[in-house]
């Protein structure tokens, strides 16, 4: 993988030429005291040194609501899709993570070429974490730093940025007159940062290493703990709601005011809300909270790993930030091993 | 790149209302407008597709017919929910749309020799159907057919015309039961589970395939344990709430499953792995 440095200096010039060159670019702006992934106009609105975003940037690539069909007749035709480049700023490891494993679903088996289309079209520049968000548990989920999956992966170092350039693509969009080789001693501060990321996320940790979580969950289908989630948990779906990694949807289809045609939409969907599995005949298949925090739980920490391989929670916080019940995964799964350990 | 989410177009050809009353049934035989589409589209005992209509929405119901009934599908429809109920306000020479064919299939071919013995409930009985035309009409490959089919009351079988005729020739042997007894009803009065204890037909060499209501499916399934059946023997077919059909919208996953896509058959052998979400 190539290896350069970029100053910090050069950030504002590098995003100037960026939205010169007519891509769509995204980027982390301040929002009173929140982050959010927003176009950015402006290039010295970018944030880089960030906590965490209210939404990931999932958003952009697997929009809430997207038109899947539209139609006037009997015939339904797909809206025409976005082409324009677009660059997403500033992605923290745990959110390129969540990315690898949409990438993956939407792969798997019978391609999703809306999310594939619109994949193809992000360059997505990650950015290691320099302040830790209060709930983040990303080093015990491997997620604090990656390896893959993004197309430029800025390090902060003294002064600068260790660039790592993941494609072709990523390449392409670097600023050639400002990039260096790196020093001996600023590949040994990105290794030291690289290190250094993996401590920052002490402070909360599952103690279950992410492998092992499938056994840990199957061995605790009928443990009191869903129970006591039933009885905190809201089903309100925030949880859901700012997941990195929840992709599950709806299918609605709206008809225009006269009538003269409409469109097929998907929107996000969470799987702790009721309606979720209600089907026509007003069965609902997972009616308890139990049930439904417990399949919360058994997609995130087993078969998302089973299938794909990759954890299905990146340990982000976000959900543990929003909820209103203080549910909180490391919890959920510390005091599974905890049982364990008895 | 091929577009799953945009439906292929059918004509209704033609409606066979099945039961009458609150929720009605109808069978619905559709052709494709486009005749090309056969070419791709392959259905297999056991399968399903999303029907709908644009504008409305679609819903994931099985496929009735069998593959060896050519030129057609066929699907049995009660009006319960928005879709469905829409389509129940359809006529023949309307338009539907078709998405499919989804799911795994019954393993027919690796049925052959044996004896078949369905064992369905109300609307149960359509995703049943597809085997038993399948098995009739490649008679010499099995060794027997035998349908225990039971509903609430007699107006609410499916199929009745077609299904006592079978009674009187092919060689099938056809075991109808209500739930409750009613005037002019000569056959088996009680729940479907019983019914089989009644009936104590022989595991040996036999597979059962069992489709109706959940509580239905879980007391057969226990009855036909009892009998010796063993888990290999055993096979049902579920329903849940899907979207896409094709393993996205996470809405009918279970287990590490999704039903549209590793379902909707299942043996018994997979099916007592699953996580208790449907207790």
């Amino acid at each position: 993988m190539e290896e350069l440095v970029i100053s910090k200096d050069s950030m504002v010039p590098w995003l100037t030429e960026l939205l010169a060159s007519g891509r769509e670019v995204i980027g982390v702006k301040k929002h009173r005291k929140r982050y959010r992934f927003e176009k950015l106009e402006k290039p010295g609105e970018a944030v880089l040194d960030y906590d965490v975003t209210l939404q990931s940037p999932k958003k952009f690539i697997f929009p809430p609501r997207e038109d899947l069909i539209a139609f006037s007749g009997p015939e339904g035709k797909r809206p025409q899709a976005e082409k324009t480049e677009r660059v997403i700023f500033g992605v923290h490891p745990y959110d390129l993570h969540a990315i690898s494993l949409l990438d993956a679903v939407f792969n798997d088996g019978e391609k999703d070429p809306y999310y594939l289309e619109q994949r193809a079209r992000t360059i997505l520049v990650g950015i290691d974490v320099s302040k830790p968000s209060l709930n983040a548990f990303c080093a015990s989920m491997g997620t604090a730093t990656v390896e893959e999956g993004f197309d430029v992966m800025l390090t902060p170092i003294e002064g600068a940025y260790f660039v790592r350039v993941g494609s072709a693509a990523g390449r392409k969009i670097l600023p050639k007159k400002l990039v260096k080789t790196p020093t001996d001693n600023q590949r040994a501060q990105f290794h030291n940062e690289q290190e250094k990321a993996q401590v920052r996320f002490a402070l909360n940790r599952v103690e279950t290493p992410v492998k092992e979580l499938p056994a840990l969950l199957e061995k605790h289908q009928h443990h009191p703990m869903w129970e006591e989630l039933e009885k905190r948990c809201l089903g309100c779906g925030s949880c859901n709601l700012v997941c990195p990694t929840c992709y599950c949807f709806d299918v609605k289809d709206e008809m225009a005011l006269d009538l003269s045609g409409g469109v097929r939409y998907r929107s996000w969907d969470g799987c702790l809300l009721k309606d979720f599995t209600r089907v026509g005949s007003g069965e609902i298949f997972r009616e308890s909270l139990a049930h439904r925090n417990r399949h919360r739980f058994f997609r995130k920490g087993k078969y998302m790993i089973e299938k794909y391989q990759k954890p299905g929670c990146v340990g982000c916080g976000r959900c543990t930030t929003h909820c209103l019940a203080d549910i909180n995964p490391v919890e959920v799964f510390n005091a599974l091993a905890q049982k364990e350990a008895q | 790149m091929n577009n799953p989410y945009i439906p292929y177009l059918a004509m209704v050809k033609d409606i066979r209302p099945e039961t009458a009353g609150e929720r009605p049934i109808n069978t619905y035989t559709l052709v494709f407008k486009d005749e090309s589409v056969w070419d791709v589209f392959k259905n297999r005992p056991g399968q399903c597709a999303m029907v709908g209509l644009l504008g409305v929405g679609e819903s994931m119901i099985s496929i009735c017919s069998s593959p060896t009934q050519k030129g057609y599908l066929q699907f049995s429809i009660m009006k319960m929910g928005k879709v469905t109920s829409a389509i129940h306000e359809l006529e023949a020479g309307d338009t539907m749309t078709i998405r499919g064919p989804y799911g795994n299939s019954f393993p027919v071919d690796d049925w052959k020799g044996k004896k078949i013995l369905t064992i369905g409930g109300g609307i149960g009985q359509a995703p049943l159907r597809p085997i038993i035309n399948y098995v009739l009409d490649n008679r010499k490959d099995y060794q027997s057919l035998q349908l225990i089919y039971g509903a609430r009351t007699a107006a609410d079988l499916v199929f009745l015309k077609e299904l006592q005729e079978l009674q009187q020739a092919n060689g099938a042997q056809v075991n109808f039961s209500v739930d409750r007894p009613e005037d002019g009803w000569n056959g088996y009065v009680g729940f479907v589970p019983a019914y089989l204890m009644d009936l104590k037909p022989s595991p040996e060499n036999t597979i059962a395939i069992t489709c109706g209501p959940p509580i239905m499916i879980r007391y057969v399934i226990e009855n036909l344990l009892k009998l010796g059946f063993k888990d290999e023997q055993m096979y049902t077919t579920l329903e849940n709430r899907m979207k896409c059909g094709i393993g996205k919208c996470g809405k009918c996953n279970v287990g590490n499953l999704y039903v549209c896509k590793d379902g909707p058959v299942f043996c018994y052998t997979r099916l007592k792995t699953l996580p208790p979400d449907m207790e």
